[in-house]
C-alpha cells in the first residue's frame, strides 16, 4: 500500500492507494500532479520508517510513502 | 472647587454661593417672621414634578420621556443578536485554536517519524536537532519559521556559524510541517535549499 501525506492547515491528510488498483493509483496520481505540478509543491519519497527522503517530482505507484509540502521561499 | 460652591464672607463665615445651590435652595420668612432656607425651592420641583387631578404629583412629562425612552424604545431583538452573534464569534475563535492545536500536535508526529532517535531526543530536549546532509555539513533546525535553520559544520567538520531564511507559508500548514520540509529538502537538494534561501 502506498501513503500521501498531504500537509495543511488543519494537519496532514492521508491518501492511500494499492499500487495494484489502477483506479486507486489514478485517483493518487491525480492529487499529486494537482499539488506538485500546478501548485508547486514539494513531493519527497521516504520510507515508513522515516529516516532521509528523497525529493521526486513524478508520482511514483510504488513508493511507501510521499510526503506533499507547500512551496518553500526565502524570508528576509 | 471652593471658589466656586463656597465662598467666605464677613460675618457669615462659609457659605455656599453659586447657581446650583441658588437653584436648589430658597430663602425666605417662617410666618412667624424667621428666616428660613429650605429646598422646596419650585424652579427644581417644577422641573422635576408636577401635579394633576388625576395624579397628585408625577414626574413631569418633559423629563419622563427622557428617561425612560432609551430603554422603550431600543430593540430588544438587536440587543440579543449581538449577544448572540458574539458568542458565536467567541465558539468560532475557540474551535479554530482547539483545531490549530490539533494540527500542531498531528505536525509533530509526523515529524517525531521522520526523525532517527538521536534527532528525536534532541527535540524533545531542545526543540532543535541537527541535520547532516550529502555534503557532510551539518545544519542544526530549530523549531521556528523563519531564519531557524544554521548551519554549524562546514564540509570538513569545522564548526562554523550561518543562519538562513528559507520556509513555506505557514498559513498553509504547522510550524512542525515547515522544520519536517527543511529537514527533508536540506537532505534531499541541499542546493535548492541554500538557492532558495536568504543568509541571515
Amino acid at each position: 500500500m502506498g501513503e500521501l501525506r498531504v500537509m495543511g492547515a488543519k494537519g496532514d491528510t492521508r491518501v492511500i492507494w494499492n499500487p495494484r488498483d489502477p483506479d486507486e493509483v489514478a485517483a493518487a496520481r491525480a492529487q499529486f500532479d494537482t499539488l506538485v505540478k500546478e501548485k508547486r509543491f514539494l513531493a519527497f519519497r521516504v520510507n515508513t520508517t522515516g529516516g532521509k527522503g528523497e525529493q521526486i517530482r513524478e508520482f511514483d505507484p510504488e513508493a511507501e510513502k510521499l510526503i506533499i509540502a507547500p512551496p518553500m521561499a526565502g524570508g528576509s | 472647587m471652593t471658589g466656586y460652591y463656597l465662598a467666605t464672607g464677613t460675618g457669615s463665615g462659609t457659605y455656599y454661593r453659586n447657581p446650583i445651590w441658588d437653584a436648589w435652595m430658597v430663602s425666605g420668612t417662617t410666618g412667624a417672621g424667621f428666616p428660613i432656607t429650605t429646598t422646596a425651592s419650585t424652579r427644581v420641583w417644577d422641573g422635576w414634578a408636577t401635579t394633576s387631578a388625576y395624579q397628585p404629583t408625577y414626574t413631569a412629562p418633559s423629563f419622563w420621556p427622557q428617561w425612560t425612552a432609551a430603554e422603550t424604545f431600543r430593540p430588544q431583538r438587536p440587543f440579543a443578536a449581538d449577544r448572540r452573534r458574539w458568542e458565536i464569534q467567541q465558539r468560532r475563535i475557540a474551535v479554530g485554536r482547539l483545531r490549530k492545536r490539533v494540527a500542531d500536535r498531528q505536525a509533530e508526529k509526523l515529524l517525531m517519524e521522520h526523525l532517527d532517535d538521536e534527532q528525536r531526543t534532541d527535540w524533545l530536549r531542545n526543540e532543535a536537532f541537527d541535520v547532516r546532509v550529502p555534503s557532510g555539513r551539518t545544519y542544526r533546525i530549530r523549531r521556528g519559521v523563519a531564519g531557524n535553520v544554521y548551519r554549524t559544520h562546514d564540509s570538513l567538520g569545522r564548526f562554523t556559524r550561518r543562519r538562513y531564511c528559507c520556509h513555506i507559508d505557514t498559513s498553509l500548514a504547522p510550524t512542525c510541517d515547515n522544520v519536517l520540509t527543511q529537514k527533508l529538502l536540506l537532505e534531499a537538494d541541499e542546493d535548492e535549499f541554500l538557492r532558495l534561501a536568504n543568509p541571515a
